[in-house]
């Protein structure tokens, strides 16, 4: 149906005698009508879920801060060759885990990850920074972590060099991240509660390593990853 | 008459549901009876639904994959509802990882060339729910607009809005203080922590109140005057 506009009115107006009046409502009936039709809303509905937040957290000794966690400056001085970091995975939901550790290899150091429990006799002690409190944890099997992208060198392959870094091409050997990571781990609840906050102990060694590393101040990047496994 | 093949499906690694990162697309078409079909107007909503406990009943609720959900509270939760709007955006076209055409105020206009009756007229709509405040802030290619455009300083703008003195506005959130003042001009270090720590607390909270969303759309002519 054509738009009636005002001049189409004016003329009917001009031609037609009585019924004009008629004609004229008729036709601003008709117009309305017309116009209210096309008005008819008209209304689409979906609906869609929303994924909860991650409910895990890392956190230090003795669930402390994840500040309490400091990687920087490894001296090479101690006998043991070995520098220890005890954290947790702290979490309100029972969904099974993954821990990753993502490092560059400037420093050609030995990392691992067990398993802790806290242990009066344990020989891996956490001193919280703030009250000088110590807690003792023993370590416990190990996590069972591997990597994904190491290549014969002992340096990262090209595998995830895409993940890392996209299209850029120009990266130092060193630079490409291992990443080292743990088979699903299922959270052992608090108690009846949902809760939990699994102990791990994460090792970084240099025994054994040939050439031997000196003091020479080189820098590594290290992640440390918890996410839920079900993603 | 409008119909559609509406889903909010989850573009990123085929999950079904959404958190922040998501983008994802609506198709959706608009049928003209009459060839003479002016300028549609579009008006989308987000509803933002939660679980119901067992006992509870709603008038209103819904039953989705055996869970009973229902809206919330739009007066206890008025901080969600707007959150929303700055979280879960919609633009009109995506070119790369950019984005254009910014649906603000989840109003848009939609004019068919040579509408034709019975024929259908495809819409599209993108949708991201990002997943950094940097998204946002920065241009180019991790983030929302390719440049620092009109849309952009308009998303600038509402986003340093924080005249209300809620500990809210559509974008941040503070679970303690109420929002104080926002600048992006010369953030350093310390306030983008501040700004992410906002927009991320924001993230969690909608997360934790909302189950699902009910996107709706509203499709009007608009009048012409004849």
């Amino acid at each position: 149906m054509r738009k009636i506009n005002k001049t189409d009115i004016l003329r009917i107006l001009r031609q037609q005698g009585l019924s004009l009046a008629l004609a004229f409502i008729a036709l601003f009936a008709c117009v309305l009508y017309t116009f209210a039709w096309f008005q008819s809303q008209e209304k689409l509905q979906t609906i869609t879920k929303v994924e909860a937040p991650s409910t895990l957290a890392i956190k230090g000794g003795n669930a402390s801060d994840i500040t309490a966690i400091d990687l920087s400056g490894i001296g090479l001085s101690s006998t043991e060759k070995i520098k220890y970091f005890i954290f947790c995975v702290e979490g309100s939901v029972k969904n099974p885990y993954l821990i990753e550790l993502a490092h560059t290899t400037n420093i050609p150091f030995i990392y691992s990850i067990n398993k802790a429990s806290q242990n009066e006799n344990g020989t891996f002690i956490y001193v919280d920074h703030s009250t000088g409190i110590k807690t003792n944890y023993q370590a416990d099997e190990d996590l069972g972590c591997s990597y994904i992208n190491k290549g014969t060198n002992g340096l990262a392959n090209n595998s995830k060099h895409n993940a890392t870094y996209g299209t850029y091409s120009t990266v130092q050997q060193n630079a490409e991240p291992l990443y080292f990571l743990s088979p699903s781990i299922t959270p052992t609840l608090i108690g009846e509660s949902n809760k939990f906050c699994d102990y791990y102990i994460l090792k970084v060694s240099w025994e054994g390593v040939t050439p031997p590393i000196t003091n020479e101040k080189e820098t590594d990047l290290v992640y440390l990853l918890a996410r839920n496994a079900t993603t | 008459m409008v119909s559609g093949e509406s889903n909010i499906y989850n573009q990123a690694g085929g999950k079904a549901s959404l958190s922040p990162g998501s983008t994802g697309k609506i198709t959706f078409y608009i049928i003209p009876q009459a060839a003479n079909l002016g300028t549609i107007n579009c008006e989308l909503k987000i509803t933002p639904y939660r679980v119901l406990e067992e006992n509870e009943t709603v008038t209103g609720e819904i039953t989705v994959d055996q869970e009973r959900i229902a809206p919330l509270d739009e007066t206890e939760n008025a901080n969600i509802y707007s959150l929303l709007q700055g979280h879960v955006l919609f633009f009109r076209a995506k070119n790369g990882n950019n984005y254009s055409n910014w649906v603000q105020n989840g109003s848009f206009d939609v004019t068919i060339e040579n509408p034709t009756k019975d024929k259908p007229q495809e819409i599209t709509l993108n949708w991201i729910w990002p997943f950094q405040f940097n998204q946002y802030v920065s241009v180019g290619n991790s983030a929302l607009f390719a440049s620092k455009t009109g849309e952009y300083d308009s998303m600038m703008t509402e986003m340093q809005d924080t005249s209300s003195g809620f500990n809210y506005n559509k974008y941040f959130y503070s679970p303690t203080t109420a929002l104080g003042k926002i600048n992006f001009t010369n953030m350093n270090a310390a306030t983008r922590t501040t700004y992410s720590g906002y927009y991320n607390s924001a993230d969690e909270a909608i997360g934790s109140s909302t189950r699902y969303f009910l996107l709706e759309l509203n499709a009007t002519e608009k009048e012409t005057t004849a």
